[in-house]
């Protein structure tokens, strides 16, 4: 596997204000300012910024849970109206259905489709492979660890054979080594499907580690700050975060996240 | 101690008393010449008694044995009035005499009838009930316009009183079977809706967002997301006002009623048959209680993933 | 607050607390009855032989005979029973067979006292279409559960060669009974006065049978709680000094009487003076016979015992009730002419 499977996002002079109970003042906050964002076909890049900078409020959009007040929003040269499984989602929490087995949560958006039971199970099985939960195919989401329950949510998005796949800050609840351990994991998944892949987080480690490309954001209100490629190779261990290349990267995105932070 | 540096102060005793910088720049003074902090003394009893400790559980067998006593203790205090002969046994009969006039209604048949119609009448009220208040329920707590449009007529309805409806009830439905089942509907179904409302928004909006990009309808997202994660919190809901029907049955039977066991404890009233009250008193306590283990029971089963 | 002004707040408030427990418990909480001097509290209901009891507490008739009297209405009569057999009140107005009743449970009450024989005033009454008492076969009834029109529609179901279970009973307060026969609920309802003037409402309705065809059947007493009896036989006696001296009050002075039994009744004073008929108030003579033992009708201890047998039968009661020290005369009997 490795080929590439993945839709190209475009985001073109996308903005979104969102209504303010303040009496006085505007009426309106603009949450982002005409943006303007291309992630190619296949290609995994990371938003970074600080809080209030809207990257959720941008991976909403994308995900076509919101629309935006202007702009479009292009999969494949297709506008995104109303949300699909082709651009699968992963939250913070994981949001699995507790009341179903691991299988049964992998399945949910198959079991939405005319597929024979046998395919469906044949697919389920093999994410289920793919995320190393074979063995916990049984069990329900409590019994599970913090890092499972994202792996299982991963597999569930993926299932549904995304064009892209979102990802909200997906290992920020997780502790440390859990989180470095979901990271390998992650990029390993990315290489064996192709798909891509448009993530947020505010860990700019993280980003750097992961992405091929890192977007800054900068807040009040939301735009594009900066793009920084990503020149670090394919094959990334941990060991890649101790390399005086990926330190520099980091830095300097940090610098870059820090100048966007500044108020008004 | 440390000199010279005003950040670094860490205790009252620190050396400048002149004040410190604080990180606004703006003066503070410094702990210095404060007096002493008043510290409480520990009581002396170190084995405070366990039981009273706020938040803590009791040890099993501890539990158990208040358990048993709650329920034993009233029970033995009323053998003991009974057998004193301090209350006029009309007003308070012993309890053999209780079970002897339970018995009584045994053997005649009585409990029997009494008892199916009382129950028949709960069924087809609370279940109707629950027929209307659980698919309105579900359709306020998950549309606005559901809300929106329920919500202002049924927080009204609410506080009517059911048995102020009675000489209505008559009137609309006459004096059989129907008006009794309308007035325990009545009194039901408005707590049902709201409460059911309730749990139904309490669905986390994350995985209604999730299961939207995964390809679900509004109906796929009611049929499979909604409806199972509300469900044991639903009977939980039902748990609470099927107790509340099984109380009103006896106010139903008021509507001219010829069988019952609320009808059944009038009928005794008027001829001073205490036994026979309380008898029937047991009988629907009894009741109540089968009736909440079992919803108890069957949220256990459906809500096992719930914690 | 400082320390100490709450505590002085605190034991204000607790002392004040506990002087008005103690000043509630040493005022008499149960009824000042037993004592010579203390307050009767009479109970009654709507009924023409029963409604001169409010001319005599309007006129002071009560305290014109030395006793103290709280009178208590009550919509509901069944209520009143249960209030007399129970010894909430001291007094209550009631039927020969609604008092056999009472005592066949337990309750420990004696008559002192005939206010009226009922000779019209209770009716079965039916909807068009129902000819007689036999057409009633197969209909459904209203009437309050066990008492007097109850037991009335039994004696006209008897008569007519019919039984309970020949009709659908449908048990309801008098009040009740008689608002769903005119809104076509039942087809038959036993009703007494002033229920009967709201039963006729419904068009075309007439009685199929009355208390006029079963004379002597339904006595209306003054019944007092035994312990009454005991504790305060003066008060008792005062009772039924002032029902005489009442009767001579409304005797006197017709028009003023029957403007406040209707208003009690609630129902006009023309409606009112229908009901003269079916309740035949009795005299003190008469009184005094039903009083005296004897084996007509006439006696209330034949009547008694006449009822007793039908409740039973007709399975109104369990048990028969115990006659023995039921009726005293001995207050009538000191009453000067």
């Amino acid at each position: 596997m490795g080929g590439v499977t993945g839709g190209g996002l475009e985001l073109r002079g996308v903005v979104k204000d969102f209504p303010t109970r303040r009496r006085s003042g505007r009426a309106t906050r603009r949450a982002l300012d005409r943006i303007d964002l291309v992630v190619a076909p296949g290609e995994f890049a990371c938003l970074v910024g600080a809080s209030g900078s809207g990257k959720s409020t941008l991976l909403s959009l994308v995900a076509g849970l919101i629309r935006p007040t202007a702009g479009e929003i292009l999969l494949d040269g297709a506008p995104v109206t109303r949300p699909g499984p082709e651009r699968g989602l992963v939250c913070q929490t994981g949001a699995l259905y507790p009341w179903r087995t691991v299988e049964r949560n992998v399945g949910f958006g198959l079991e939405l489709l005319p597929l024979p039971r046998a395919e469906r199970a044949r697919r389920v099985a093999w994410y289920l492979e793919e995320v190393g939960l074979t063995d916990q195919r049984r069990s329900l989401p409590r019994q599970l660890s913090g890092g499972q329950r994202q792996r299982v949510a991963i597999a569930r998005a993926l299932a549904c054979e995304p064009e892209v796949v979102l990802l909200d800050e997906p290992f920020g609840a997780l502790d440390v080594q859990t989180k470095e351990d979901m990271q390998v994991f992650l990029r390993q998944v990315w290489q064996d499907t192709g798909t891509t892949v448009l993530m947020v987080t505010h860990d700019v480690e993280e980003a750097v580690f992961l992405g091929q490309r890192v977007v800054v954001l900068a807040n009040d209100p939301g735009r594009v700050a900066a793009e920084i490629t990503v020149g670090l190779p394919a094959e990334r261990g941990l060991e890649t975060k101790r390399t005086a290349e990926f330190r520099a990267l980091r830095s300097q995105v940090e610098d870059l996240v820090r100048a966007g932070q500044r108020v008004g | 101690m440390t000199v010279g540096s005003a950040a670094s102060v860490t205790g009252p005793t620190a050396a400048t008393a002149a004040g410190v910088a604080g990180a606004g720049g703006v003066e503070r003074s410094g702990r210095a010449g404060w007096p002493e902090l008043p510290r409480r003394r520990v009581p002396k009893r170190a084995r405070a008694p366990r039981v009273f400790a706020i938040g803590q559980e009791l040890p099993p067998g501890l539990r158990w044995t208040v358990r048993a006593l709650s329920v034993l203790s009233p029970l033995a205090a009323w053998f003991a009035l009974a057998a004193s002969g301090w209350v006029d046994p009309t007003f308070l009969p012993s309890p053999a005499a209780v079970w002897s006039a339970g018995m009584e209604m045994v053997r005649s048949g009585d409990l029997l009838t009494d008892t199916a119609a009382s129950v028949r009448r709960v069924a087809f009220g609370f279940g109707l009930a629950v027929a209307i208040s659980v698919p309105l329920g579900i359709a306020m707590g998950s549309l606005g316009v559901g809300r929106a449009a329920f919500e202002p007529v049924i927080g009204l309805l609410r506080y009517l009183p059911a048995s102020a409806f009675i000489p209505l009830l008559i009137m609309w439905l006459g004096l059989g079977e129907p008006s009794k089942i309308a007035l325990l509907v009545i009194g039901v179904v408005f707590f049902n809706t709201l409460m059911t409302a309730d749990v139904v928004r309490l669905v986390p909006r994350d995985l209604l967002d999730v299961s939207s990009t995964l390809g679900a309808t509004q109906w796929e997202l009611l049929r499979k997301v909604i409806v199972p994660h509300s469900l044991p919190g639903i009977i939980d809901a039902m748990r609470v006002n099927a107790a509340a029907a099984w109380n009103f049955v006896v106010v139903a039977e008021l509507i001219a009623a010829t069988s019952g066991l609320g009808y059944r404890i009038a009928r005794a009233q008027r001829f001073l048959q205490t036994d026979r009250i309380f008898a029937v008193l047991v009988v629907i306590g009894l009741i109540g209680l089968a009736l909440d283990v079992g919803l108890r029971l069957l949220r256990d089963s459906v809500g096992r993933w719930a914690a | 607050m400082p320390r100490r002004t709450l505590a002085a707040v605190a034991l204000v408030a607790v002392l004040g607390i506990a002087t008005a427990l103690a000043g509630g418990c040493s005022a008499k909480p149960t009824s000042t009855a037993g004592q010579p001097g203390g307050t009767i509290v009479l109970g009654f209901s709507a009924w023409p032989g029963w409604f001169p009891w409010q001319v005599a507490a309007d006129q002071g008739l009560f305290g014109k005979n030395g006793v103290q009297v709280e009178l208590k209405y009550f919509d509901s009569y069944t209520d009143s029973l249960n209030a007399l057999a129970t010894g909430s009140i001291d007094a209550n107005s009631q039927t020969l067979n609604d008092t056999l009743a009472s005592v066949a449970g337990g309750a420990k009450e004696s008559i002192v006292l005939v206010n009226d024989n009922s000779t019209g005033n209770d009716q079965i009454i039916a909807r068009p279409g129902i000819a007689s008492v036999a057409d009633l076969k197969g209909r459904t009834v209203a009437a309050e559960q066990g008492t007097v029109d109850h037991y009335l529609l039994l004696l006209a179901l008897a008569k007519a060669g019919l039984s309970e279970a020949d009709i659908t009973f449908r048990p309801l307060p008098t009040d009740a009974a008689a608002a769903a026969f005119v809104a076509g609920k039942v087809d038959a309802v036993g009703v007494f006065a002033p229920f009967t003037t709201t039963a006729l409402g419904r068009p075309g309705s007439r009685a199929v049978a009355t208390s006029r065809d079963f004379p002597g059947a339904i006595p209306d007493h003054l019944v007092v709680s035994r312990a009454l009896l005991t504790d305060n036989p003066t008060g008792v006696q005062a009772l039924v000094r002032t029902w005489f001296d009442t009767l001579a009050w409304i005797t006197a002075n017709p028009a003023a009487a029957v403007t406040i039994m209707a208003r009690r009744a609630g129902v006009s004073a023309a409606d009112y003076a229908t009901y003269d008929k079916g309740t035949t108030i009795f005299t003190l003579a008469q009184n005094l016979d039903a009083f005296t033992p004897g084996s007509t009708d006439a006696h209330l201890d034949y009547q008694a015992r006449k009822i007793s047998d039908f409740l039973v039968q007709t399975k109104l009661i369990d048990t028969r009730p115990d006659l023995t020290s039921l009726f005293e005369p001995r207050f009538v009997q000191a009453v000067k002419p």
